[in-house]
């Protein structure tokens, strides 16, 4: 390659130590600290101030399929009767439990408890009861209900339900980690996450300059710390640094690729075992991706008042828990706020919730903006599911029409 | 003429939907979407509750039109998109509205793109409580069914009275006394029939049903057809989610098995467990549903479905379990593997059978047979 297509971000071996950081403190030097399983939506605030560990199989199922483990660690879970088609993030996590000499990291250390938040997908209850099982560990279910229907506010039931099974998760986590939940830390805590949720959508918006100084990669890299290290120090202090470079970035005209010519908007979860590679198809046509509707999904700000309350609304309101007309509609104001010539989604196998309705809403999406929309087939984690060659014949097809409207401007 | 009750079962489950209206004149239907949709609540507003079903299965191609495939992918079980494509095809036109409870993500997907094409229905949406056994999920799920109620009052100008629902209760727990009854004497009968019966259940009337089998039962008080078969018949278990042709049974039967009892959607998932006929009707119909056989996206416990099938194969002297699994089911395919070590662990013989929109009947016939040779071996 003449030219590098990937301007690296200087915080980009800080983020690195951060998470390395992250898995060696739940495996080796937890000093007596429990261990919780959690899912990317369970409110962890509440964990942080009893002292509870967390980790996350699902980023540990990005790793899996970043670092290129996902296939066999799949196959192995197959191989006792789990279909191919169930989720490849869930079956690494399940298949490095099985199998932890083929896993990246050796595999996550045993949890003390299971926390299974389905404000993401159904699958979490069907992949953590197959964990809880494995381990013989206690699971707690939080509940937050779907929301069909696209009220100003959530309904009062809903709030209701979670808030009460946050207590009652309170009481599991105090019942089998022996730790005191303190209400008192849990306002800081929440700060703390609101402080890394508020620097890292500032860091989002700064993508709204012309280049961008981000491209689709460097968002799906760093959001790991609002995940999983949400509501510590360590997070918003990284998100302090980062946010300076993007910002720096930006005062000086840097673009995340060396020429943006197109701007676009990416849906669903990013192709880990492809990453680079799947956007450079794009680089190769100056095309970045300057927003997308998935490392926003954590950047929702804590609301005020009671903090439980809060953490009960927060977490039922989330994108993914939502209708495909909230999505779609969200969607065209990022359209329009990012100022995009097209969008591409990401028909993902592994993650039905987030996949059915794309069809109806690249229509919505189109029928608004008048904007291109292109859908690409492909998982999250396996690369099984990857055709290279149909995909960069039908990223070319994509960038010639936006090539072809810009020409008719 | 005196009408056949089986007769009746079979045609209903043959072409459920072609001239519905017309075949039960006054009435109106509400289309359903799963066993644990509050059908109490929609016979009490007045209407005729209508399972949305694979029927017929596969659907005769329009090739014309807009199709299922423009708006669901092909990782997409045969039930989402049959059900779509019937819609799309105008088979729906009869129902006032569409409920859908919350079951699977598939479900939850297809019940948004449901609304944004068929704004001439209401389209409703029932967010069942996923953890059974949680202390706050009656009081939640009550207030889910009262904001059902609300939206049917406002919608269609009706009340619906406390009165009414205890009454549609009633009725409802009859048909699954009748069912139980039905499902007691089931070694005696053909399981087409059975599956026929139970399937015409959640598509006719209850009213017109709960008559037509109590006629069945009651005429099989004296002697009943059994279909001929080997003197000591395998005694096989179904368990799955929705069976939507006879394909398997006619196998199993032609093989000189039989089916002895299920865990199925269309089947005991139906009709297990009645609601209680006193006091507050809502608080009933919630706790029916939270002390119900649970389904693969409900959680109880760990091992709630494994001992309900254990103890299934106990109480019916079971030689053996078939899964019927639906390509791209996702929660029956997550259960299968620690269902079947349940199994395996107990010494009870297991084979699973992945079925598509369309069965090759030859595929079938050659696992089931060779199945059943493994038991009798």
């Amino acid at each position: 390659m003449a030219e590098k297509r990937y301007k690296k971000l200087q915080t980009a071996a800080e983020l690195n130590k951060l998470l390395e950081w992250h898995y060696t403190q739940a495996k080796y030097l937890r000093f007596g600290k429990p261990l919780a399983w959690v899912t990317s939506g369970a409110p962890v605030e509440i964990l942080r101030t009893m002292g509870i560990l967390a980790l996350y199989p699902e980023n540990y199922g990005a790793l899996c399929g970043a670092r290129a483990a996902a296939a066999t660690l799949c196959a192995t879970v197959e191989s006792q009767g789990y279909a191919q088609d169930l989720c490849a993030y869930a079956k690494s996590s399940l298949g490095a439990m099985m199998a932890p000499k083929q896993a990246p990291l050796g595999g996550l250390p045993r949890p003390d408890v299971l926390i299974c938040c389905n404000n993401i997908c159904g699958t979490v209850l069907k992949w953590y009861e197959a964990v809880a099982r494995f381990y013989d560990v206690p699971l707690f279910i939080l509940d937050t209900p779907f929301l069909h229907d696209e009220a100003d506010a959530l309904p009062p039931h809903v709030v209701a339900y979670v808030l009460a099974q946050l207590g009652d998760l309170i009481e599991f986590l105090e019942r089998h980690t022996r730790r005191r939940f303190q209400p008192a830390k849990l306002q800081e805590a929440a700060e703390l996450a609101n402080q890394a949720t508020a620097l890292w959508l500032e860091i989002r918006e700064l993508c709204k300059a012309k280049p961008s100084p981000l491209n689709a990669p460097d968002l799906f890299v760093n959001m790991a710390p609002v995940v999983v290290l949400r509501g510590t120090r360590e997070c918003v202090d990284f998100y302090r640094r980062l946010k300076a470079e993007v910002a720096q970035r930006v005062a000086q005209g840097v673009g995340a690729i060396p020429r943006e010519r197109y701007r676009l908007l990416w849906d669903n979860i990013a192709i880990w075992p492809k990453l680079y590679r799947f956007y450079n198809l794009f680089v190769d046509y100056d095309a970045c991706f300057v927003v997308d509707t998935y490392t926003g999904g954590w950047s929702l700000q804590l609301l005020g008042g009671d903090p439980l309350d809060g953490l009960a609304r927060t977490y039922t309101g989330v994108f993914l828990n939502q209708s495909l007309q909230y999505r779609a509609r969200r969607m065209i104001e990022m359209v329009e706020d990012f100022a995009v010539d097209g969008f591409v989604m990401h028909s993902n196998r592994s993650c039905k919730p987030y996949s059915l309705g794309q069809y109806d809403m690249k229509r919505l999406v189109s029928e608004r903006t008048g904007r291109t929309g292109l859908i690409i087939e492909a998982d999250h984690c396996d690369p099984r599911a990857y055709a290279e060659e149909p995909i960069k014949t039908r990223v070319q097809a994509f960038m010639e029409a936006l090539s072809e409207q810009e020409k008719q401007g | 003429m005196p009408t056949d009750p089986w007769n009746t079962f079979a045609n209903v489950v043959a072409d459920p939907y072609t001239g519905w209206a017309a075949r039960y004149p006054g009435k109106r239907a509400f289309g359903v979407l799963c066993t644990y949709a509050p059908e109490e609540i929609l016979h009490a507003a007045g209407f005729v509750p209508v399972r949305l079903l694979p029927l017929p299965l596969p659907l005769p191609y329009q090739g014309r039109g807009d199709t299922s495939e423009a708006h669901l992918q092909s990782y997409t079980c045969s039930l989402a998109r049959n059900v779509l494509e019937q819609g799309l095809q105008g088979r729906f036109a009869f129902l006032a509205g569409v409920l859908f409870s919350q079951t699977c993500d598939t479900m939850q997907g297809l019940a948004d793109i449901w609304r944004l094409h068929f704004p001439a229905q209401l389209v409703v949406t029932v967010v069942q409580p996923v953890a059974l056994a949680s202390p706050q999920a009656q009081a939640y799920l009550v207030a889910e069914l009262r904001q059902l109620i609300a939206r049917l009052e406002a919608h269609f100008g009706l009340t619906i009275t406390d009165e009414a629902l205890r009454a549609s209760i009633r009725l409802y727990n009859q048909n699954r006394e009748l069912l139980r009854q039905l499902y007691a004497v089931r070694e005696r009968l053909s399981s087409v029939a059975v599956w026929q019966a139970v399937t015409a259940a959640m598509l006719m009337p209850k009213e017109e049903h709960n008559a037509l089998l109590s006629q069945a039962i009651g005429a099989m008080a004296g002697e009943v057809a059994i279909p001929a078969g080997s003197a000591s018949p395998a005694r096989l278990i179904l368990t799955g989610a929705t069976l939507d042709d006879a394909t398997l049974l006619e196998v199993v039967e032609a093989a000189g098995a039989r089916v002895v009892a299920d865990d199925l959607c269309t089947g005991a998932r139906y009709f297990d467990t009645p609601a209680a006929d006193a006091g507050d009707p809502i608080a009933a119909l919630a706790q029916r549903q939270l002390q119900r056989l649970p389904c693969p996206c409900k959680h109880r416990s760990l091992e709630a479905r494994a001992r309900h099938l254990l103890d299934l194969a106990a109480r019916h002297h079971a030689d053996g379990v078939v899964f019927v699994l639906k390509k791209f089911c996702e929660p029956h395919a997550w259960d299968y593997p620690y269902l079947a070590a349940a199994l395996t662990k107990a010494g009870l013989p297991h084979l699973l059978l992945e079925t598509e929109q369309t069965t090759p009947v030859e595929q079938v016939r050659t696992r089931v047979e060779a199945f059943l040779e493994m038991l009798h071996g």
